[in-house]
Order: structure tokens, then sequence, then C-alpha cells
């Protein structure tokens, strides 16, 4: 019971978590859509872009996430916006993120200011977790979570064929934003435990290691909101023992499982989604 | 009625549609057929509005507001998706169907007899790479009629599958058009339309002929379509076209 109790002495810890479930829930419960757009990478480009809207935010004297958030709307046009040049999707995000990541590490390198903490920014810091962290958290986690509610149904739709969803009466283009909202929601929350450059994990391995097991999306959209929060837990407590960072622990619990998975069902997988 | 006057559509630098003058009457059964980039899919799409004629009027005329149940062309990526059948065809419903994920007792209902009679029923829990090409085929009229159209559009639904199966698509569309719906779907397959179809509408880019197979098919329509030569011959009183056409796809 130790191993359970002995992090609550410690304040940040409940708020760590508080958080970390949060966060867990809502990259496990958007990844399936993620991953079945092929978009793998979306992921890690927004959270990887906003690296640059944090970085000049900070040194402009402004809040960490508004310019997260700046950051991570900016990230999704310019994405949509060379893609509709004619790029194929995976080159306009790879353009606009390493472009907008480059930016926040020249500003970041530059800076003597200390919330620019590299580390803390690339992997996040549980520690840094305040009060304030905590309401913002929960009220984004709140609105995604009713956004999802809303609009699982025609999103659904729309990435499974946007122009079949469009000729039955979906507002397919709407979706698109709909869907750029809420990844951007998670990237930007997350920022604080687990980093730009983790985030993308926890959109696609609670995601993919459902898809291992079921075979409806239903199934796999609840299973996924579940791991992403098992992982959570279980990761946020490792760290503490281990005095390991939180967001490398949640991470490699998840790839764990997911190894595990992939290794017991290997035989199955031959015609699963995640073959291509 | 749907009305089309003078229709054309021009992509950047490709006009592939023009003077298109044609109307579709409700309950009507009707083939559009012509050869790879004779614009087949373009006018689909204009008829489903996701594109905007560059040219000419598109017009419901004194009818019922446009519903459309769309079958697109299959789609290895759209099978890869991890969707039960059952899913898939309730997504037909995602436009009126109520703000919260799940779908109502009613509209399962609705999607259960309608996946019964197009005999799927007993797959509606398998994965859609579980099915076969016309199975899948099936699934996707299916989802068609979930979103409760008046005019269906079907994309090549010919093509890809075996003789047995096709036969049981045109029974599908021959049932539809029984059943009140307006259908146009678009193929390759000349002597299917001919032989099974009432109406038939030869596009290469503008419209070649258009009426019933008996006298559009002739084969100075059939060369002028397809620029090809053939021959027409008569077969237990339908036309069948001879050597083989286009290359298809
Ligand atoms: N998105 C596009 N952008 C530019 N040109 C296009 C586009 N789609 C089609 N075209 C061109 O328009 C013409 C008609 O194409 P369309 O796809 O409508 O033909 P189709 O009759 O459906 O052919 P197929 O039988 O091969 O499916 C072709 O010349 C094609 O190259
Ligand atoms: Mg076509």
């Amino acid at each position: 019971m130790n191993y359970l109790t002995e992090p609550f002495q410690y304040d940040f810890f409940g708020r760590a978590l508080i958080v970390t479930i949060l966060i867990g829930a809502l990259a496990g419960a958007i990844g399936p859509f993620v991953l079945v757009r092929r978009m793998a990478y979306i992921g890690q480009g927004m959270s990887q872009s906003i690296l640059g809207g944090v970085a000049l935010g900070v040194t402009y004297g402004l809040d960490l996430y508004f310019g997260a958030a700046v950051a991570a709307v900016v990230s999704a046009a310019l994405i949509y916006f060379v893609r509709n040049q004619g790029l194929p999707i995976d080159t306009a995000i790879g353009i606009v993120a390493s472009t907008l990541f480059a930016m926040g590490v020249a500003v970041v390198s530059s800076s003597r200011d200390r919330r620019l903490n590299s580390t803390n920014l690339l992997f996040g810091n549980v520690l840094g977790v305040e009060t304030s962290d905590i309401i913002l958290v929960v009220v984004v986690s709140a609105i995604a979570g009713v956004i999802l509610f809303r609009f699982y149904k025609p999103l659904l739709a729309a990435t499974h064929n946007y122009s079949v969803a469009n000729a039955h009466g979906v507002k397919a283009q709407f979706m698109e934003i709909v869907f750029s909202a809420l990844l951007a929601m998670v990237v930007v929350t997350a920022l604080r435990t687990l980093g730009v450059l983790l985030v993308a994990a926890t959109l696609l391995i609670p995601a993919a290691t459902a898809t291992l097991t079921f075979r409806s999306f239903a199934q796999i959209t609840v299973a996924s909101t579940a791991l992403g929060v098992a992982f959570s837990i279980i990761g946020l407590f490792i760290s503490f023992h281990r005095n390991i960072a939180s967001g490398p622990a949640i991470v490699l619990v998840g790839a764990s499982v997911f190894a595990l998975n992939l290794f017991a069902s290997g035989a199955t997988l031959k015609k699963g989604l995640l073959q291509r | 009625m749907i009305e089309l006057s003078q229709i054309g559509f021009s992509y950047e630098n490709t006009r592939a549609l023009y003077d298109i003058s044609t109307s579709f009457s409700p309950g009507e059964l009707v083939g559009i057929i012509g050869p790879s980039g004779a614009g087949k899919t373009t006018l689909l799409r204009v008829l489903l509005g996701e594109l905007t004629p560059t040219e000419g009027k598109i017009r419901n005329v004194n009818g019922e507001p446009l519903a459309i149940g769309y079958v697109p062309q299959i789609d290895a990526g759209e099978r890869s998706f991890p969707l039960t059948i059952e899913e898939m065809v309730l997504l037909g419903a995602a436009s009126y169907s109520a703000p919260q994920p799940w779908f109502s007792v009613r509209e399962k209902r609705e999607c259960r007899s309608i996946l019964d009679r197009l005999g799927i029923y007993e797959l509606r829990n398998n994965r859609l790479d579980e099915l076969s090409g016309g199975q899948f085929q099936r699934a996707l009229i299916a989802r068609a009629l979930m979103s409760r159209p008046n005019l269906v559009l079907l994309d090549e639904p010919t093509s890809g599958i075996d003789l047995k199966t096709l036969r049981q698509v045109l029974d599908l569309v021959e049932e539809l058009r029984t059943e009140g719906y307006t259908v146009v779907l678009t193929t390759h397959d000349l002597n299917w339309v001919a032989a099974h179809l009432p109406r038939v509408v030869c596009l290469n880019r503008t419209i070649i002929a258009d009426g019933a197979p008996a006298q559009v098919l002739t084969s100075d329509v059939v060369k002028e379509t397809y620029g090809a030569d053939v021959d027409v011959v008569f077969h237990g009183g339908k036309p069948v076209v001879v050597e083989a056409i286009g290359k298809g796809n």
C-alpha cells in the first residue's frame, strides 16, 4: 500500500495526477480519430509547432498557454494552407512544424527567461503543475468532452469518407475544424506535464493498442480512453518512485503494453490498420 | 425533378463538361456511360453539390427537397478503417441523428432492416475489410439508404465485381427504383446498361445521346462516345456491343 499512498504526502503529486488523468483521457479519446486519418504526425506537428508560440509569448510577457493556443491555431491553419497548395499532408505538416519548432528553439536558446527552460518545455515537468494549470485542464477537458460527445457521429462520418458524409448532409468542412480544435486542446493542455515532444505518443499509443484488440470504432474509442487514463496513472507512480521524468514514464508504460499486446496478437494483425 | 440546363464544368485547365442539358424524374433509373475521362464522376460530383458548375444551372423543379444517398466508387483506404458494417451503415444517419455518440433504437432498427434487405444482416459485426467486394458494395448502398435519400447516386457500382454479384447489384438497383427512389449510376459496362437499364446517357464531355438503349446504342453513337470501332448487334431484342471498348479501370 505504501507504494500507492506515499506519493500523496507531496502536494504536487495529487495535482499532477488530476492533470495527467484528464489529459490521458482526452488524448486517448481523440487518438483513434488521429490514427484512422493516417495523420499520425499531426499531433507531433502541432505540438512541436507550439514551442514557437510559447517562446515568443513568454518573451513578450504573455501567458504560456496563450502563446501555445495561438500557435496551435496558426499551425493548423498553415498546415491546411500548405496542403491546399497541392502538397501531401505529411509534407505540409513537416514543413510547418519544423519551421515553428525552429523558431521556438531559436528564441529559447537565446533567452534567459527561467520559464523558458528547454527541458521542461520539451519533455514536461509535473513538479511545475500549479492550481491554475489544474483549472485550465479541467475546463478545457470539459469543453473537449462536450464537443466530442456532441460531434462524435458526424466527425466519424466525415473522417471515414469526406465526400459521402458531405453528400449525406454532414457539415464535413466544419468537422475538419472540430477535429483541429480537439487536437489543439490536447496539445496545449499537455504542454506542462508532457512537453511538446511526447504528446504525440499519448495520442497514438492507447489508440493503437486498442485497435489490436477491439473491432468496432466505438469499442476502440472507449478502450483507448481507458488505456490513456491507465497509462497515465501507472506512469506517474513509476515516475515518482523511480525518479524519472513523468512524460517518458507514461509513454514507456504505454509502449510496453502495446508491445506485449502486439506480440500476443501478432498472428491476427495481418489485415490490421497498423500494417499499411 | 432535377433539371440541368447547359451545365459546364472546368477544372483549372480542363473543360471536363460542357453544354449538358437533361433531367432526371422521380423514380427514374438512369445509367451514365462513357470512356475514361468522359466526365462521369465530375457530373456526379456536380449533382452531389460538391462541385459548383462553372456554366449553366441545376435546379430541383417542383419536387421535395433533394436528399442524396451517395455510393462512391470502392476505395481501399475506406475499407481499412476499423468500423463494423453496422457502424458504417449507421453513419448514414449522422446528420439527422440526435447530438449524442450513440444511435437511437429506432435508427438501429431501421439500419438492421436495411441490412436484412440487402442480405448482409449476418455480417453486421464484421469489419469492413472482412467483406467481399460485392458485400462491401451492398454495405455502401445500405449506408446511402440509411441517409433517407430520394435520389441515389452510384459511381461505378459494376466495377470489380463478378457476374453473380453484378446480378445482385442490378436487382437491388431495380428494386430501389420500384420503391420510388431516383437512381443515377455511372458505369463502364456498356452491355450491362444496355441489357438492364431503361435509360442511358452517353457522355463524352457533353451528352452524345440520351434515351432507351435500343434507340441510343447505335454503332455511330458508341463510336462517337468511345472513339472506338465497334459493332452493335441485337440479341433477344437488346443491343449488344461487340468488340472490347475503352480501357476500363
Ligand atoms: N480534381 C481534378 N482536377 C483537375 N482535373 C480533373 C480532376 N478530376 C478530373 N479531372 C479531369 O476531368 C476529366 C473528367 O474526369 P472524370 O473523373 O469526371 O472522368 P470519368 O468519366 O469519371 O473517368 P473514369 O471512367 O476514369 O472514372 C478528365 O480529363 C480528368 O483528367
Ligand atoms: Mg470516374
